[in-house]
């Protein structure tokens, strides 16, 4: 991404010029590849569609303006629940069937060029977002593990944070078997459960409070032991343009730079460690007898920053992984 | 001209072709607007549906915010106990904030929804806007087409008639002086103009045959001017309802596209409030600020009401009196037609070409005054 004119501010939030959208997701996408997140963070196919049905490449400026978070560099949560909404239109019944053809197409374009060509983004982004799921602004999924003398159940929720970060927590819990059939969840088909509204307004709150904390209200609501915990977090994003925080690397100035950071509790021993150079571990933080917390933050940085930061890691007594965010293909266009 | 013997099958042929292409025409217009008319009433229903539902999901935001405000009239009750509990229950509050967020969320989802539907709508009137001006655009050109061979044919009628009335005059003018030679009466020879046949003069036979085909050109100049007459007449009647249909759709789009700008701008301000309240730091400002994103809804919510309001005018009023002017129009215009062309005397040519110069001549005026047709 070439360096850029600042983005306007609006409000609470930061609108990109139309032109540097595109690249600014692209160059977002290149880090989600480079960085690879497994399955404790948000899916990346899922996080890649949206990026791409945001593209005004594809969508033209069907979903503008580009809003996007000042705080974390992320794609604002006004944008991304515009594509969102799109999709719930292009899914609902009839849908497809009501598009408009070539021939309809052509027709607005000759009567109106800049009516025609949005028809036609509106158009090809249906068509895009019909072929595979976005990621949700907030998701509760709930699986039977096992089930015998506890009821092993994971709850995994998904959420854009609230500044932009996108979050996916992993609980693990041994629950009473009672818990099966109280009301807190209801069978769906083979292992999966439809946890209670309750449930997700109770993450919604505590989504983003201490690690801890968030256990012993999970372990307080549910009456069972939280088995593991995870935290996975995607952001933020740093770009040229974007006010740094305080206390961020000189070497992510005029860089690109994405954070993918994990916390972790669980209990494995050995698994304990901070390697998160940006966020030191909470003063006075003890887990509980018998189990761990490891936190580790990856970063995807534009070639040239990549050694300073690995430097930067180190200084800061906690080596991370950094990798070059390269720029790669997306569909017919790369970065 | 083209010598030849006229062939009056032909030409009844002719007539016939013209007058079927006119009456399709005239219908191809009346369904043109029939469906235009159709597809504003279409379009005024669906706007009507997409503001009521817009309208309601602003509603319900608004109630969320509502419950917002209990906890924070609660969180600042004064007194003795209310500032003992506080300390208390101040992370109470901040959670009970946060609970508050997940139905926001689902609440600002399904208004999101109903924007972008509302948005796609706009879009669905700015092209049907487009379309019925392409409408009033093509009324305009075949107008000025008709109106040009209108003037033409009314031209080519006078230099007809005036030629058939030069020979006429000619054709008396030598019967008379025959008439005097032959009666050897040399008062009506002295009365008789003084004409002595020409080298290039015609014989009778050449000159009555010459009179027969421009009796039968006037004639057929004559229909088709009637046919182009109809023509622009035809033209000039749709271009009002026309453009009346489309003035409808744009005051609507321009509504709605005015209603869709200022209603997304809230809404995402609104939006970007309700993502912070899950912040950690949910400080009381932004509570106060999201409360007054959810009044603003207010005003969008108002505007939805004024856009069912109006929709109700035009489907109760504006359209059906539309409607009924467009039939009885097609009604009269179905009678001229098939009562015009019967017969077209010389005299009625002559009729023609001054009625349709006089009108070339006024539409100049009109033009040149910047009067609209």
């Amino acid at each position: 991404m070439s360096d850029p004119g600042p983005p306007s501010s609006s409000g609470a939030g930061l609108d990109l010029p139309a032109e540097r959208a595109g690249p600014y997701l692209r160059a977002l996408a290149a880090g989600l590849h480079a960085l690879a997140p497994h399955d404790a963070f948000v899916p990346l196919a899922e996080a890649l569609h949206h990026l791409q049905a945001l593209d005004p490449a594809l969508s033209g400026d069907v979903l503008a303006p580009a809003a996007v978070d000042p705080r974390s560099g992320m794609p604002g949560w006004t944008w991304l629940e515009r594509a969102r909404a799109e999709a719930e239109l292009a899914r609902a019944p009839g849908a497809a069937e009501g598009e408009p053809g070539e021939e309809e197409l052509a027709r607005a374009a000759a009567l109106d060029p800049a009516l025609g060509a949005r028809l036609q983004a509106r158009t090809a982004l249906h068509r895009f977002l019909r072929a595979g799921p976005l990621l949700p602004l907030t998701r509760l999924e709930a699986a039977l593990r096992r089930e015998g003398r506890t009821a092993d159940v994971l709850l995994t929720y998904d959420r854009v944070a609230p500044d932009g970060r996108w979050l996916r927590l992993r609980i693990d819990l041994a629950l009473p078997p009672t818990r099966l059939r109280d009301g807190t969840f209801h069978r769906r088909d083979g292992a999966r459960l439809e946890a209670a509204a309750g449930l997700q307004h109770l993450l919604t709150r505590h989504a983003t409070t201490p690690l801890l904390a968030l256990q012993s209200s999970v372990e307080a609501a549910l009456s069972g032991p939280v088995v593991r915990l995870s935290r996975g977090e995607i952001g933020p994003f740093w770009f040229p343009g974007l006010a740094l925080p305080e206390g961020a690397p000189a070497a992510a100035r005029g860089a690109l730079v994405l954070h993918l950071a994990l916390e972790q509790l669980s209990g494995e021993a050995h698994a304990a460690g901070h390697r998160d150079p940006w966020l030191p571990p909470p003063p006075h933080e003890r887990p509980p007898p018998g189990m761990a917390i490891f936190r580790e933050r990856r970063l995807a940085a534009s070639p040239a920053a990549v050694d300073p930061l690995r430097a930067w890691s180190v200084a800061a007594g906690a080596e991370t992984i950094v990798v070059p965010l390269r720029p790669v293909a997306v569909g017919t266009r790369s970065l | 001209m083209a010598d030849g013997p006229p062939s009056s099958s032909s030409s009844a042929l002719g007539l016939r072709a013209s007058q079927a292409a006119l009456a399709r025409r005239r219908e191809e217009v009346q369904a043109r607007q029939a469906e235009g008319l159709a597809t504003v009433d279409r379009l005024v229903r669906q706007q009507r549906e997409v503001s009521t539902a817009l309208q309601a999901e602003l509603a319900q935001m608004r109630q969320g915010g509502e419950v917002l405000d209990e906890i924070e009239a609660r969180s600042r009750e004064s007194g003795l106990l209310a500032a003992l509990t506080r300390q208390l229950s101040r992370r109470r509050t901040m959670l009970e904030r946060r609970s508050v967020t997940e139905g926001l969320i689902a609440r600002y989802q399904a208004a999101s929804l109903q924007l972008r539907r509302a948005t796609a709508f706009t879009d669905e009137l700015r092209l049907c806007a487009a379309d019925l001006q392409h409408q009033v655009d093509e009324l305009h050109q075949e107008l000025a087409t008709a109106s040009r061979l209108e003037r033409e044919g009314a031209e080519r009628v006078r230099a007809q008639e005036a030629e058939a009335a030069a020979l006429e005059a000619r054709a008396s003018a030598l019967e008379a002086r025959a008439s005097a030679l032959e009666a050897r009466a040399p008062a009506l020879e002295a009365r008789a103009p003084a004409l002595e046949a020409g080298p290039g003069d015609l014989g009778p036979e050449e000159r009555q045959r010459r009179l027969d085909r421009l009796t039968f050109s006037l004639r057929n100049e004559a229909v088709d001017l009637e046919l182009h007459m109809a023509r622009a007449r035809l033209c000039r009647q749709h271009i009002e309802p026309a453009r009346q249909l489309r003035d409808t759709v744009l005051s609507l789009h321009e509504d709605m596209a005015r209603f869709v700008t200022a209603a997304t701008a809230t809404l995402d301000s609104a939006g970007r409030r309700i993502q912070a309240l899950g912040m950690a730091a949910d400080a009381p400002v932004v509570v106060a600020e999201l409360q007054q994103s959810l009044a603003e809804l207010g005003l969008a919510m108002e505007a939805a009401e004024e856009h069912v309001r109006q929709s109700q005018a035009l489907l109760t009023e504006v359209l059906p009196a539309l409607s009924r002017r467009l039939e009885a129009q097609g009604e009269v215009e179905g009678e001229a037609l098939t009562g015009a062309l019967e017969l077209v005397s010389r005299e009625r040519a002559r009729a023609l070409a001054e009625q349709a110069l006089r009108e070339a001549a006024e539409a100049e005026v009109d033009q040149a005054l910047g009067r609209t047709l």
